[in-house]
């Protein structure tokens, strides 16, 4: 009963998100029409290119978009029920409101990893008293307290805590981003968003990280959402995936679908485009073409021109994402036909 | 052609539809232009200048009388419609004398600006490039060199070599050669480590088309900035020199020595020291101006 | 004949807290028309090993034997008449264009600099150049930070075959490309190497990459070659710690056949002053004392034309192949 009642809340739920960016050159339009839902203990991978809108969405997410030229156009952002979008004519009070709220609730309810760690983290603070800031900020608890809990986040991702006073330059790369991850959940946040978390890091310590993470969304349950290009952490740590292309989700589903049962070109494209490490593969299948500038989007199917499948139909309509089978979703008008 | 078109967006489509989708190819360059012509202060600042220098240009057509002409009915009059600034203690006409300062002035600092970006900037450039012992020992030459007031090198220098156009341009230039040199040097290096130079360098670029063609060219915006703003603190130091008696000589009417041989009828006639005074702070103004819409535009963060 | 010989090929850097030994006695061979995949980490002077192999920077000491000639003794001069032959294609597209030169320039300015023809006979070649690395003519007068990063990398790519060079330097030629561009470029770059008979010497962190590309494949850790082997047969068995480390690090894009990862432990040690043993010691699940205490070991032949080095290379196979699952 209530596992199930813990089934029904999601800790996100995003309906038809559209973000555009106002700039002097024209308007680009970042996120066209995103929805989906993280539940508790849900790792989502959010897959995409260069300017797919990967990070847009996030920084939606965080009410962290720069305004202007940020603005979200329309849509939902329901963080644990509560929404965060204000209606088009929010008053100034009720903008002030939300933001008073979101400060308490970043950190706390909603945490993030930004790609680099090397500048996210402030170079004359020792990182010890970094993580104990941000405890103290929320928990309203006293210096020694927050202090403790500090060590604890330390430990917890694998710093021994004779490091308490280390200032981040005397730190690698790795152990700078195991800090902002000690940050990130110092007060034990419902969702963590992370962005490109091991983008900047070699191989090994790549798989210290995520081993860590799988590590902390078993013992605390934590939902993340995990931005990434590489289907090899995808693999790695999620249970659900996203690939999203010119700011629209093209086919979601558990990682299951995606990976055995892939149904959207794009998707069979950039499976396509992974040398494979298991076998010899002579020449690679690429999607072809350039990523689509996202200033001039054209109202049929955005991937129609790099698209191997196309047909006249496609660029009659932008199709909608259909649901092939439970749970797993294609944005394409070919995706019924071919599962029949 | 949109997803999702919204108001903002079709008022945009439309600005850009007015615009006319010429296509330009845009440099950083031309983009820093662009932007420079959305910055007001800077607008004002150039058409200042442009004024200043069409009027030094002009000045045969635009002034009524020959700057020494000598009405001596009307000695130390005030502004009038004849004499639109008033005339002197000889009775020359001083709105005449101001806008034939300009041809004196204006080319001086702009010669002495050339001269020391010439020399301090090929020292920088070069001090940046090759770096190590060459580039200590020039720099704390120039450091040396820098530490003396650049004013009192002036002088010293224009007192040594007589007293004539070309003197006052090299004594002024040698006070601004070490900043110069700095600034190139400091411009540069930032850039000297880019990729691309690398990158030339694996095709075999030389030293001298890796300076010149790659590098310099990559350095221009803090190298421009630095220009203007030295352009404006040479109008003052000309005139500076002038007023003190050490640079251009009377009757020559250069600004500087305009507000000197009017300091006498500060009380009597205070109208002849406004108007160079306003010459002055003009074109200082207008360079400062254009410095600073200058610093908006090159800046890539306030994009 | 090999087109390229390495021997014991040293750079090191006076730095102020001592020297770094980026690339520390490496040896190899690579014959004409094949490609040498080098892996390694970050900092394990892989870059270093290809700017110093072309000259652009200068070694401590060792040969590269280009074409039966010692080219690392050449003066700047000398170097500058084989340079042709030696080109680099450049791992970020975003950095290495002067952002200042048009496609156009920045294509023919190799022939300008080795005074190729006449300006329409270079303009003919830029243009023959750019339909090989397929980069539509219409981008002839675009900037580069007008274009995105596959064609940026193409005009590179164009920049180094300019000068018809037999030797190319790949330093993470695709790694700051997006996945679908990645491919492509890999495809176009094994496309010219057939066209061109190019050979190729390959630098990337990216293991399924270098797997993909290479014939041969060297390791390397802290500037040093600790592995060396035909490509496939390096990914069926590793005879050192690093490499079955290395590999198993590796996120697989796939959901079966998953192996548990060996996780190595800490991170790289300095390279500045390193102290004379097995540089991989500090981090080894093997590590014996003997590993700590006597000078580093060498490379030994394991099995046909497949290196390795490591004091306990014999029993490794099996001790790896039984962790590896």
């Amino acid at each position: 009963m209530a596992k199930d009642m813990e089934k029904n809340t999601p800790v996100v739920e995003v309906d038809d998100l559209v973000v555009h960016y106002e700039t002097y050159e024209g308007v680009v339009e970042a996120v066209n029409g995103v929805s989906f839902r993280i539940d508790k203990r849900d790792v989502l991978g959010l897959v995409g290119e260069t300017g797919a809108g990967k990070t847009t969405i996030a920084l939606a997410l965080m009410q962290l978009l720069p305004v202007p030229p940020g603005h979200i156009i329309r849509g939902s952002i329901k963080l644990d029920g509560e929404e965060l979008v204000l209606p088009d004519k929010a008053s100034g009070a009720q903008k002030a409101e939300l933001e008073r709220k979101m400060r308490k609730y970043r950190g706390k309810k909603i945490s993030m990893i930004f790609q680099d760690p090397m500048t996210a983290l402030n170079p004359v603070i020792p990182i010890g008293d970094q993580i104990s800031e941000v405890i103290g900020l929320h928990e309203h608890c006293s210096k020694e307290e927050a202090e403790r809990k500090a060590l604890d986040m330390l430990e917890m991702v694998g710093i021994r805590p004779e490091r308490y006073k280390d200032y981040p330059h005397q730190m690698s790369g790795g152990m700078k981003q195991r800090v902002v991850i000690a940050i990130a959940l110092a007060c034990s946040p419902e969702l963590l968003i992370a962005d490109e978390p091991t983008t900047a890091l070699d191989v090994t310590i790549q798989a210290q990280v995520l081993d860590m993470m799988k590590d902390l969304r078993n013992r605390l349950g934590t939902a993340m959402m995990l931005i990434t290009h590489d289907f090899g952490i995808v693999a790695d740590i999620c249970n659900k995936c996203a690939v999203v292309y010119a700011g629209e989700i093209v086919e979601c589903g558990s990682v299951e679908d995606i990976f055995d049962r892939p149904g959207h070109p794009y998707t069979i494209g950039l499976f396509g485009s992974i040398p494979s490490l298991t076998k010899d593969v002579e020449r690679l299948m690429p999607v072809q073409g350039q990523t689509i500038d996202p200033n001039d989007l054209p109202p049929y199917c955005s991937f129609y021109d790099r698209c191997s499948r196309c047909t006249k139909e496609c660029k009659e309509q932008d199709p909608a994402l259909t649901e092939v089978t439970k749970g797993h979703y294609v944005k394409c008008i070919y995706a019924r036909k071919e599962d029949k | 052609m949109a997803k999702n078109i919204t108001p903002e967006m079709e008022k945009m489509n439309a600005r850009r539809m007015k615009r006319g989708k010429k296509k330009h190819h845009s440099t950083p360059m031309r983009d820093a232009w662009r932007r420079l012509c959305r910055n007001r202060t800077a607008i004002l600042g150039m058409v200042i200048i442009a004024v200043l220098v069409l009027m030094a240009v002009f000045a045969p057509f635009i002034a009524p009388y020959m700057y020494d002409e000598m009405d001596v009915m009307n000695m130390l009059k005030g502004p009038s419609a004849i004499h639109l600034f008033g005339t002197d203690n000889l009775g020359r006409d001083m709105f005449s004398r101001c806008i034939y300062g300009a041809r004196i002035t204006l080319p001086i600092a702009i010669f002495t600006v050339a001269v020391a970006v010439l020399t301090g900037g090929t020292l920088g450039v070069l001090c940046a490039y090759f770096g190590g012992q060459f580039d200590m020992i020039v720099m704390r030459l120039l450091d040396i060199w820098g530490s003396i007031p650049g004013l009192m090198l002036s002088i010293a220098i224009v007192a040594a070599l007589g007293n004539n156009m070309h003197v006052l341009v090299i004594g002024l230039s040698v006070g601004a050669v070490p900043n110069m040199a700095r600034t190139f040097r400091g411009a540069i290096f930032t850039v000297v480590d880019s990729d691309y130079v690398e990158a030339s360098r694996s095709i075999g670029a030389g030293n001298f088309s890796i300076m010149f063609r790659h590098l310099l060219p990559n350095a221009v915006g803090p190298v421009i900035l630095a220009i203007v703003g030295l352009l404006g603190v040479e109008v003052l130091c000309v005139s500076t020199l002038s007023f003190l008696g050490v640079g251009v000589q009377p009757p020559t009417p250069e600004w500087g020595s305009l507000l000197g041989a009017s300091k006498e009828f500060l009380n009597s006639a205070s109208y002849l020291c406004t108007f160079p005074g306003i010459f002055i702070v003009l074109s200082v103004l207008g360079f400062n101006l254009l410095g600073d819409g200058l610093r908006d535009a090159l800046d890539p963060r306030l994009k | 004949m090999a087109l390229l010989e390495v021997k014991h090929l040293k750079k090191y850097f006076q730095v102020s807290s001592g020297i770094l030994h980026a690339v520390d006695d490496v040896s190899f061979t690579l014959e004409e028309g094949k490609t040498l995949g080098v892996v390694g980490e970050s900092g394990c002077g892989k870059s270093t090993l290809g700017k110093t192999i072309i000259r652009l920077t200068d070694p401590t000491s060792g040969k590269v034997i280009f074409d039966g000639k010692d080219v690392a003794g050449y003066s700047v001069k000398e170097f500058h008449k084989v340079r042709p032959d030696m080109q680099m294609i450049f791992q970020d597209p975003f950095a290495s264009l002067d952002p200042r030169l048009t496609v156009t320039e920045l294509i023919a300015e190799p022939m300008r600099i080795y005074k190729k023809g006449t300006k329409e006979e270079i303009y003919k070649r830029v243009k023959g150049l750019m339909d090989m690395v397929q980069l539509a003519e219409r981008f002839a007068n675009s900037y580069p930070h007008e274009l995105d990063g596959g064609r940026r990398q193409r005009i590179g790519i164009a920049r180094a075959l300019a000068l018809h060079p037999r030797f190319v330097v790949c330093d993470e030629p695709v790694s700051a490309l997006d996945v679908s561009i990645q491919a492509q470029v890999l495809n176009l770059l094994q496309d010219l190497q057939k066209e061109l008979k190019l050979t190729y010497m390959f630098i990337t962190h990216d293991m399924s990459v270098v797997k993909h590309i290479s014939d041969d494949i060297i390791v390397m850790y802290l500037g040093q070659i600790v592995e060396k082997s035909p490509a496939k047969e390096l990914f069926q068995r590793q005879f050192h710690p690093y490499t079955n480390a290395l590999l198993s690090a590796i996120p697989v894009p796939s959901l079966h056949g998953r192996k548990e990862k060996i996780l190595i432990q800490g991170e790289l040690s300095s390279p500045i002053n390193p102290k004379d043993c097995c540089r991989f010691a500090g981090r080894c699940a093997y590590c014996m004392e003997q590993c700590k205490n006597s000078p580093a070991p060498p490379l030994k032949e394991v099995s046909p034309n497949h290196f390795a080095a490591c004091h306990r290379v014999e029993e490794m196979q099996d001790v790896l192949n039984k962790a590896g699952g």
